[in-house]
């Protein structure tokens, strides 16, 4: 006993040390990146005064785009996303919706809503799918296109869609969302715009619980009644505005939501299209885009803008919450491990040197030093290795600097785009914001460490998060109960 | 080297052969209280900031409420051109910046109507901000106190000359949204403006301006784009400008139209096609030099890039011109990619 007393004293301050330099690792470059954001989001908002929609829009030179939306058994909402992506200005639009073997009426909603006839393609898989079995359009909607096919998963729909995309770009758009107006033209803005050839351009995803949507657009702007939907509209302002903003701005981004974002049809199709290798296709997808330009040595450039809007439901109930972070905590771990060829690789730059190591170490490993601490800390403090001083500090300190970061995002979001008119709402959400820590945090890590078990015992299940609908399509409770299907839903 | 011991984290008197090289606990703990303090106070900085930031851009917005309704600033009001001389040397005694707040909004709303946009370039040139604008782009910048920087929005940029930059792209902006014809040399030497954006700014007002004298400027930049790498401006923004010139400019597309490079080539031939799209029907395109760009075009329907082939047999069949179909129907049947219905049929 003598001698395990010393050892495990030993680990136990080591192991202090490391959730330490964790603390300051994470903590620090999350602040480095909102003081970065902040000049940036600052400078964008500015710029937007004379960003020169009208011209883009206007212009019949403006490259063709193609919005897929791929849908699994979306029958409450996916009407509402389809009228939302036809109504977007943009001047070459079109869109495709994959239903991926629907077991609901995803399909037969779709038909009657646009009017839908069977219709004879010509379907040439250039990347490898399930078979399609059926095709529907309405000659009075030349440009939306229904594909019925063989159930194989989101990203093979999206490959269905990416198989079909005549346009030099496309936009993915999950089946939950709705798309601002002027999002499409935004995210071409900075592709047209830049000397350099850029091959993915993603905007925020934001939260529509709380805000009243109808044919397709949001009318009424508010935040969502629970507290836990208010914690993930704080944790989505954060995360939007200050972390891809700021890796963007490092040239780091290795995520890009797929709930919006714009690629270039023939970088996609070089690498592939969308692998079915990890559960967070867009994050996937980002990364080998960055790994086949760097292999090939093209100079190429991946935009983020902060102002392409797309609304998403997110969940309201803890069970959903805890599917949806398992799965991101799960896809992430696998695309990092699929990925790991690139850590400390001078040849693929910012994102080889800095971002996945810093995600691996943050985000991967972090998790399980975080979760760790919560158990190790107070045992630390029970054995008299921690004065209950510095035990006290430390928790606010760690309380204290989470707020910081989740109302600085709040600032930026005050300083731009001001989305939230109500006074009260920006006072909710600072006290939101100010709460975070205390207990949705450690929820929110809870679920996360449930992802790295699955990763760990080589789960690759794809968990449905079930989405209410009801702020996209007041009417979505009139519709009959959907069993146990839910959506297919974004990966952060 | 021997660490220094850990002494807040071990027992007094116990384990001495455990060193670790870690700061003491006390230096510890004073350095957690500094950070927590600073990290508390940045938090309600912030917290406080968000908040007067609100209640500033609400009072910025009642305040141009206020002044449009008390100067009759409405799109009606100066269509029927209500604004009278009274009212003009009233708005003249305002600050440069308040006329700005008024007005600049105003031009946003109010450009795509013809006759609302006359009056207001008429406004503006009578209030002296046409002026100031042009200075501005050339970067003679009128001095403002922090006192008068800090009443307005953005008044601060006024005071950073790195920010300048913001301050000169609004005002090429506001020169094109007014098509002020005049300012079309202005605009042209804003294409070499240290800045990309405005750059791009002043490119989009001389499209808006459409002034034939421009269109060679904007070729000398479209032959950069391609052949230099640092060019500002993207080959898609000039393409998409000088698209929006008449048709007549067209026959200054025909040095491009005989580049060596093929990317400027396709560009030339892309830009011809715009111009003809965007004329009106039944108009006959190209008339009086119908001969001319018969022989340029039937020469790219057999340009070596494909790209250039496919454009020029969009543009043949636009036009409906007299290039022997037989070489656009064998070049589009030997590209890889496939010609349109269209363009074959013409």
């Amino acid at each position: 006993m003598d001698m395990w007393g010393p050892l495990f004293e030993h680990v136990l301050v080591c192991f202090n040390l490391l959730i330490l330099s964790y603390f300051v690792v994470g903590n620090g470059v999350y602040t480095a990146l909102m003081v970065m954001s902040l000049r940036a989001i600052w400078l964008h908002s500015r710029r937007s005064a004379y960003q020169g929609l009208a011209e883009l829009r206007g212009s019949s030179l403006t490259p063709g785009v193609t919005i897929i939306v791929p849908a699994w058994n979306e029958e409450r909402i996916i009407v509402e996303t389809v009228r939302s992506a036809l109504g977007v200005n943009y001047p070459q639009l079109s869109v495709i919706v994959v239903d991926d073997g629907s077991t609901d009426s995803t399909l037969k909603r779709l038909a009657t809503a646009f009017k839908l006839v069977p219709t004879d393609r010509v379907y040439s898989p250039a990347l490898p799918t399930s078979p399609v079995q059926s095709f529907y359009s309405n000659p009075h909607i030349p440009n939306l296109l229904v594909v019925h096919k063989q159930r194989g998963g989101k990203p093979e729909a999206l490959n269905t869609g990416i198989n079909l995309c005549h346009t030099p770009y496309f936009c993915c758009l999950d089946a939950d969302c709705l798309l601002e107006r002027d999002s499409l033209l935004r995210l071409m803005d900075p592709i047209l715009n830049s000397p350099r050839e850029t091959i993915v351009s993603g905007g925020i995803v934001r939260i529509i619980n709380g805000c009243t949507g109808n044919h397709g657009q949001i009318v009424k702007l508010g935040l969502p009644r629970t507290s836990l939907e208010r914690f993930q509209v704080v944790e989505y302002l954060r995360s939007f505005l200050t972390g891809r903003n700021g890796w963007a701005l490092l040239g780091g981004t290795v995520i890009v939501s797929g709930a919006l974002a714009l690629f270039q049809h023939k970088a996609v199709m070089a690498v592939g299209g969308f692998s079915a290798d990890t559960v967070t296709e867009d994050m996937d997808l980002i990364i080998t885009l960055r790994r086949w330009a760097a292999d090939k040595q093209r100079d190429v450039e991946l935009a983020f803008a902060s102002d392409p809007v797309c609304w998403t439901e997110c969940p309201a109930s803890l069970a959903m919450l805890n599917r949806q972070r398992r799965r991101w905590q799960l896809g992430l771990c696998q695309t990092l491990r699929k990925h790991r060829g690139m850590l400390f690789r001078r040849r693929y730059g910012m994102v080889g040197m800095f971002s996945l190591p810093f995600h691996l170490y943050v985000e991967g490993l972090g998790t399980i030093v975080e979760f760790l601490g919560y158990l190790l800390v107070p045992l630390s403090f029970f054995g008299g290795l921690i004065s209950p001083a510095l035990l006290a500090l430390l928790i606010l300190l760690g309380l204290a600097y989470g707020g910081f970061l989740s109302v600085g995002a709040i600032l930026l979001e005050e300083m731009t785009y001001r989305r939230y008119p109500r006074s009260r709402d920006l006072l909710a959400l600072l006290a939101y914001a100010m709460l975070e820590n205390v207990g949705y945090r450690q929820l929110i890590l809870f679920f996360r460490v449930q992802g790295i078990l699955k990763f760990l015992v080589g789960s690759h299940r794809w968990e449905e998060v079930m989405h209410e609908g009801q702020s996209l399509s007041p009417g979505a409770a009139e519709l009959a109960p959907v069993s146990a299907h839910g959506s297919m839903e974004k990966a952060g | 080297m021997k660490g220094r011991r850990f002494s807040g984290s071990l027992r007094q008197g116990e384990h001495d052969m455990i060193v670790l090289p870690v700061p003491n606990l006390q230096s510890l703990t004073s350095l957690a209280t500094s950070i927590l303090a600073t990290v508390s106070l940045g938090t309600l900085v912030l917290a406080v900031g968000a908040m007067i930031r609100r209640w500033h851009d609400d009072r910025f917005d009642r305040r141009v409420k206020s002044l449009c309704a008390h100067y009759a600033l409405t799109p009606t009001a100066l269509l029927q051109r209500k604004y009278s001389a009274e009212c003009l040397a009233r708005l003249r005694a305002l600050p440069l910046s308040s006329l700005e707040l008024l007005l600049e909004p105003m031009l946003v709303k109010c450009a795509s109507a013809p006759p609302l946009v006359s009056v207001l370039e008429e406004l503006c040139l009578e209030l002296g901000l046409i002026d100031v604008w042009q200075r501005r782009i050339l970067g003679q910048f009128v001095p403002v106190t922090l006192r008068q920087a800090l009443s307005i929005p953005d008044g601060l940029l006024h005071l950073f000359p790195r920010l300048h930059f913001l301050l000169r792209a609004r005002s090429a902006r506001n020169l094109g949204l007014l098509r002020h014809q005049a300012s079309w040399p202005i605009l042209a030497k804003a294409l070499d403006d240290p800045h990309a954006d405005v750059q791009r700014v002043a490119l989009r007002s001389l499209a808006a301006l459409r002034q034939p004298q421009s269109f060679p400027a904007l070729l000398d930049r479209m032959d950069k784009a391609v052949t230099e790498n640092h060019c500002g401006l993207s080959l898609h923004s000039l393409k998409a400008a000088m698209a929006r010139f008449p048709l007549i400019q067209a026959l200054q597309l025909l040095p491009a139209m005989r580049h060596p490079h093929a990317r400027v080539r396709s560009a030339a031939a892309e830009i011809l096609r715009e111009m003809v799209k965007s004329e009106p029907a039944g108009q006959q395109p190209l008339s009086p030099f119908k001969s001319v760009f018969d022989r340029e075009l039937a020469t790219l329907a057999s340009d070596p890039d494909p790209e250039v082939r496919a454009i020029a047999a969009e543009v043949i069949a636009h036009l409906g011109l007299a290039v022997p179909t037989p070489v656009v129907v064998r070049r589009g049947l030997q590209d890889q990619r496939s010609y349109g219905h269209s363009e074959l049929a013409a």
